[in-house]
């Protein structure tokens, strides 16, 4: 939950204002990401959800000012982190700041990390290339794999990836990403290619090390149900574009946006057989010269005329409850 | 229950040599990813198979598909054991069972138009004539949700959700009694997923159709299925009615299982239930394999497996100690 007193532009970790990024292809413009503003307090920990391909990576990786080249380029808007603008930086300057302040985990473990090298060595890596080594780096990796809670970690720092299942793997991947002690940890998808035991595992680890470090995270994840379980706030995309915000126990209580409503409704809960499902009709919308309007419109049961052409302002339903939907806007 | 089962497996066994050496490689063990499960699934049921990677679903999916001849165990088909079929009797019989695998997107040939795609079973099966075929593709287009003129289009020109509507139409071509899906939703969106489940409960009522399904998402698998079977590294170790699984599990594992599911609920927050991963398949524990894990683990448990037994109607779980 959304703390007042960290509720000044000061203590916000990280800002982004009207955020674009686009893919420049044969095809013609990707807008992967179309104008998204958000802020993450320190020590927060947000959801930001959405099915695949709504822009929840490119958002992630613009931050990261990782954008994949040549084709993408992030074309306007601001990303403050501590009050100073990410794209006003140099590659240098960005280059100490990844994997030290801020640092990321991504979605494949397997794929994550470098096959051919020990886990151990390039856990000590990420450190090295930001600090002095002071004391044993073998130690210092074997304190992180024990702090990831990888079992047996004197014999494990010498195995390589391959050796290593994935729920380990990601183990591994975690223990990279807090290797610094960053002040925000993105976690793009961290428990989608893992197994449901080992996802709750890694989900409590992760918990864990919230609470410890004080870090912030991002969690980005495509379901909903992990949100629920670690976040204090959910950011939802849809078609590049965030159409809502809330606080978790807001979100899952009372969602706003007719596709929040709808997206909560189609997922099938255990024990809780529902008859027949509702599903969204229609297919997500392509981010290729996107129409003006509201990008849900061409699904939505509720578009009126205005829909169809004018982009809803974010309205404010309650403290910390945003939403951009012409049903609640005020103007 | 295995009577009256329109496809059934009898102490199935899906073994594969593991081999060292790479001029005269030999066999130094074997991964057991199927180790003699037995089940039936009743006309008109669905059977979901639930488990954690590596389980064998897919392997069992496989060889009762007859793209793997098992081990050791029967298939038995309308009372028929396939296992011993000639290859000819293979051929005539393999509309009969029909498959829809997870990935919509390697699964259609990209260089076909839709109404190849879902007619090649015809051809193949030399199943009606020309004037028929042609029929049959609008028949079956119509069946998933389509219009007529889409059959001249290309996979690329659809989305991922309508990929698996074509690989549903295909399936459905020879008009089969049984449908196998290995996770059919599993790459799909959350707002897509719901389409494609509806579709399958529909084709089912209307054309009594019967599944098996695989999927690694409880909720799933319990929307969709009047029975559910949990895997644990080659081995079958509770099946019943998705309800009573559900409601009262007796299995350690099925129970862990269940607990882990996340909800989309903040206010239940769910406890790590299991510790530690699943064992390799290749060096698979002694005795019952989940007892490394096992919460309510009893020395004999690591000496001698368990084996199915009944604890109520349908209702069959393998634990010394539960039940
Ligand atoms: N062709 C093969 N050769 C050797 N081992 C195999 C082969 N196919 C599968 N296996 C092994 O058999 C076991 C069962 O695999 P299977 O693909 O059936 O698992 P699954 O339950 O479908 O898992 P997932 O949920 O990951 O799809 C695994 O340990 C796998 O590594
Ligand atoms: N390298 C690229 N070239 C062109 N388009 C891309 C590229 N990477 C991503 N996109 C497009 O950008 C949009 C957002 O992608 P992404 O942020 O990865 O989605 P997700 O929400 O699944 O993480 C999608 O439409 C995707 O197709
Ligand atoms: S703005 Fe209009 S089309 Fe968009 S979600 Fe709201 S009601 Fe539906
Ligand atoms: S047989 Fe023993 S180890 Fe296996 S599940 Fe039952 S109690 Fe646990
Ligand atoms: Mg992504
Ligand atoms: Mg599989």
């Amino acid at each position: 939950m959304e703390d007042k007193r960290l509720d000044t532009e000061n203590e916000k970790l990280l800002v982004l204002k009207d955020v674009k990024t686009s893919f420049f292809t044969k095809k013609g413009v990707v807008r992967a990401v179309d104008g998204v503003s958000f802020s993450i307090s320190k020590g927060e920990v947000v959801g930001l959800g959405g099915e695949s391909g709504c822009g929840k990576s490119i958002t992630s990786l613009s931050i990261m000012r990782l954008v994949p080249q040549p084709a993408g380029k992030i074309v306007s808007g601001e990303i403050l982190f501590k009050n100073e603008d990410l794209l006003k930086k140099s590659e240098d300057e960005m280059r100490r700041i990844r994997g030290d302040r801020i640092s990321m985990i991504l979605q494949d473990p397997m794929v994550s990390m470098n096959q051919v090298l020990r886990v151990g060595y390039q856990l000590g890596e990420t450190y090295r290339y930001h600090h002095k080594i002071s004391g044993s780096l073998r130690d210092m990796c074997i304190g992180l794999l024990k702090k990831v809670k990888v079992p047996a970690p004197e014999s494990r720092v010498n195995d390589y990836p391959f050796q290593f299942s994935g729920g380990m793997c990601q183990r591994a991947l975690i223990a990279m990403g807090i290797a610094n002690g960053p002040d925000l940890l993105i976690a793009d998808e961290p428990t989608t290619a893992l197994d449901v035991t080992i996802q709750a595992q890694i989900l409590k680890l992760m918990k864990d090390i919230q609470r410890e470090s004080k870090s912030s995270i991002i969690l980005i994840t495509h379901d909903l149900a992990t949100v629920a379980q670690i976040c204090s706030r959910l950011l939802v995309m849809y078609g590049g574009r965030i159409i809502e915000k809330a606080p978790v126990k807001t979100f899952y209580k009372k969602p706003a946006h007719p596709y929040s409503v709808g997206l909560i409704k189609s997922v099938p809960v255990l024990g809780r057989p529902t008859g027949r499902l509702y599903s969204i009709d229609g297919q997500p919308p392509s981010l290729i010269n996107p129409p003006s309007g509201c990008r849900f419109a061409p699904r939505c049961t509720q578009a009126k005329k205005p829909c169809f052409e004018i982009y809803p302002p974010e309205t404010t339903l309650e403290e910390g409850h945003k939403i951009s939907c012409w049903l609640y806007s005020r103007d | 229950m295995k009577n009256d089962a329109i496809i059934s497996v009898h102490e199935l066994k899906k073994y594969y040599p593991v081999t060292k050496g790479t001029f005269f490689s030999r066999t130094v063990g074997y991964v057991k990813a199927v180790d003699s499960i037995s089940f039936g699934i009743k006309s008109g049921e669905t059977l979901g198979l639930v488990g954690e990677s590596g389980c064998g679903k897919s392997t069992t999916a496989n060889v009762m598909l007859g793209l793997e001849s098992p081990t050791s165990g029967q298939i038995m088909f309308d009372g028929r054991d396939i296992t011993r079929f000639s290859r000819q009797e293979l051929f005539d019989f393999r509309g009969n069972i029909q498959a829809v695998f997870q990935d919509p997107f390697r699964s259609l040939n990209p260089r076909k138009k839709v109404k190849h795609i879902i007619s090649e079973p015809l051809f193949i099966h030399k199943v009606c004539s020309r004037k028929e075929i042609a029929f049959r593709i609008i028949q079956l287009l119509d069946l998933v949700g389509f219009d007529p003129f889409q059959a001249g289009l290309y996979p690329h020109e659809f989305s991922g959700g309508q990929r698996q509507r074509i690989a549903i139409a295909r399936a459905l071509a020879l008009n089969p009694r049984v449908i196998i899906l290995d996770e059919p939703v599993s790459a799909l969106d959350v707002s897509i997923q719901a389409q494609i489940l509806n579709l399958l409960i529909d084709l089912q009522k209307r054309l009594h159709l019967t599944y098996l399904i695989i999927s690694h998402d409880l909720a799933v698998v319990e929307y969709v299925s009047t029975h559910i079977g949990v895997m644990y590294l080659g081995h079958l170790v509770e099946m019943a009615p998705s309800e009573a699984l559900y409601n009262n599990p007796i299995h350690p594992y099925t129970r862990a299982l269940l607990d882990s599911v996340p909800v989309a609920d903040p206010e239940d927050i769910k406890e790590v239930t299991l510790e530690g991963e699943v064992p390799s398949p290749l060096n698979p524990p002694e005795g019952c394999a989940f007892h490394p894990r096992c919460p309510v683990c009893e020395p004999r448990c690591s000496k001698e497996g368990p084996f199915m037994r009944e604890v109520a109607p349908e209702h069959a779980a393998a634990c010394h100690v539960c039940g």
